[in-house]
């Protein structure tokens, strides 16, 4: 589905990821994992295009996406949904969804009825405007508006932080589910626990660059890696 | 102390309502122009002073196409076609200059737009000459309004502002368009990252918004002469609308339009001497109580 090959991404003048090479199967959800600030975030701006690695190649479905614009990069099925959420505060949540499916011309697939049957929650809150959501109701709203867009590969960047458990697990659930409808799935956390569950595979990265990769249960068995990265 | 001679100065009330529809006239202009602006510079976040020139293009070229015509079916064909050449003309000036400098820093939009002010003055020198143009009133006329007598034709203006504030409203929260408006003005690069293209939406933002500007200028054709410095002196006043009204927020122009225009107009009668620093006074008073905007801003 997805291949990043050995990308450097900069901030301006900072260097930031530092080789960055991963990979995706098709429905696949695989984690990165890693502290504050190791790069997870930078690795996801750099596959969505919106900060553009100086060095290396990322090839999406056979065609290489690396120097193109953001809105032709997700018009190739790509969703994203960041780690702040980024809710449009001004809209409601059914505008937030709406403006969403503009972004793809293929009219099959999702649309504000099947989301809403995903995230029944949503629904209830139709016509509230984005910006007075709860944390968790913003999170599922990102989810949904990204899969406005019909993606094929999703980029979650964190998508538990910040919510109550209750809420983690029912989110990771329908994570699951999106596995079973066919999507390919690039997840970022520091929760690793609840990350675990869900990943076919798993990368670790630090300070942008990629420290472990392989199964779930070959991380589990890896104390040195888990102590040295992820303080668990 | 003599109060009949007090009284005997204050002026009557049909006067006073007199007023009150030249004031409104003038805020209906003033809010046609301050709401493109408003909405350019919500969404795109630049200042953009070439607003004023597109309104003063607005009025050169009705001028032009009512003569062409002739008759007092010119203007109405002006009042169509006119703020339509100038947001093709806006289109041009977007796609070829303004969208270099959206990344930019303001200070480099300063130079270019003030620097379009400066070459479209120049341009107009050479198409219309430096002399002033004037334009039929296409209603002369007055009509009696709650007492008070006032040109027909300001009727035009008194509906101008409402069917504005309605199409603006109907646009921002009905159609998918508006919709990206918003969202653009919050969160571009999330805008892009649902696979729109935001350049697109910048684009039609400063087409609508310049159309607004000759829509404006249009309007104002027939009252007044037409000359090169009128681009500037509207957009001080817009700008101080956008700023007060909070930026981005229509509503807030047309409540600050309001203020201005009946301001002014009263700010005449008592004290004619000080009404061109009304506005100003209104601006800085309204900006202390409210150093935001008197409503929500998008910035
Ligand atoms: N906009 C930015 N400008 C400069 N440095 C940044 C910026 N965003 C993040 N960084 C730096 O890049 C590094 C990686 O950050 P990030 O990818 O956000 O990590 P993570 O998502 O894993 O927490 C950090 O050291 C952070 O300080
Ligand atoms: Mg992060």
């Amino acid at each position: 589905m997805i291949e990043v090959k050995d990308i450097h991404t900069y901030y301006g003048l900072s260097h930031i990821l530092f080789g960055v090479s991963l990979q995706v199967n098709k429905e696949e959800i695989v984690c990165i994992l890693g502290r504050n600030g190791a790069g997870k975030t930078t690795t996801m701006r750099s596959i969505m295009g919106l900060t553009p690695p100086r060095q290396g190649s990322i090839i999406f479905k056979g065609e290489d996406i690396t120097r193109m614009p953001v809105y032709k990069i997700a018009r190739l099925r790509m969703g994203f949904v960041p780690d702040n959420r980024r809710i449009f505060p001004d809209l409601t949540v059914g505008e937030n969804l709406e403006i969403a499916s503009k972004g793809n011309s293929q009219g099959d697939g999702w649309d504000k009825e099947r989301v809403y049957r995903l995230f029944p929650a949503l629904k209830a809150i139709d016509s509230r405007k984005g910006g007075f959501c709860s944390g968790g109701e913003q999170q599922m709203l990102s989810i949904a508006r990204a899969l406005m867009g019909n993606p094929e590969f999703l980029l979650l960047d964190e998508p538990t932080e910040g919510l109550a458990p209750l809420v983690v697990r029912e989110l990771m659930e329908q994570i699951g589910r999106l596995r079973e409808e066919g999507l390919s799935i690039l997840m970022a956390e520091q929760n690793v626990k609840s990350a675990l569950k869900l990943a076919d595979r798993v990368y670790v990265i630090d300070r942008g660059q990629i420290r472990f990769q392989g199964s779930v249960t070959e991380l589990e068995d890896n104390e040195e890696i888990r102590k040295k990265y992820l303080l668990v | 102390m003599d109060f009949s001679a007090i009284l005997s100065q204050f002026p009557d009330l049909y006067t006073l309502a007199g007023q009150f529809f030249v004031g409104m006239s003038r805020a209906m202009i003033l809010f046609v122009v301050a709401a493109g602006l408003t909405v350019v510079m919500g969404v795109l976040r630049i200042v953009n002073f070439t607003h004023g020139t597109f309104y003063m293009l607005g009025a050169f070229i009705a001028f032009s196409v009512a003569q062409w015509l002739g008759g007092s079916s010119g203007f109405w064909l002006a009042l169509l076609i006119a703020p339509l050449i100038v947001a093709a003309l806006s289109f041009v000036v977007e796609s070829t200059l303004m969208r270099r400098i959206y990344d930019q820093p303001r200070l480099m939009q300063l130079l270019l737009t003030y620097a379009l002010v400066l070459a479209f003055n120049d341009l107009i020198k050479i198409v219309w000459g430096v002399h002033y143009k004037s334009m039929a009133n296409p209603i002369p006329g007055s009509i009696s309004l709650g007492g008070a007598t006032l040109p027909s034709y300001n009727l035009i203006l008194l509906a101008a502002g409402p069917l504005v504030a309605l199409g603006l409203w109907f646009f921002m929260s009905r159609t998918m368009m508006g919709k990206l408006c918003r969202a653009t003005a919050t969160d571009r690069e999330m805008v892009d990252a649902l696979g729109i293209n935001s350049k697109q939406v910048f684009a039609s933002v400063f087409v609508l918004g310049c159309y607004l500007a000759g829509l404006g200028g249009t309007l104002i054709a027939p009252t007044t002469n037409i000359v090169i410095g009128m681009g500037m002196g509207i957009i001080i006043n817009a700008i101080l609308v956008v700023v007060v009204g909070g930026l981005g927020n229509v509503w807030g122009a047309l409540v600050v339009s309001f203020i201005f225009g009946i301001g002014e107009s009263f700010g005449v009668l008592f004290a004619p001497r000080f009404a061109l620093v009304f506005p100003f006074l209104i601006a800085a008073t309204l900006l202390m109580i409210r150093p935001s905007g008197l409503m929500k801003s998008v910035w």
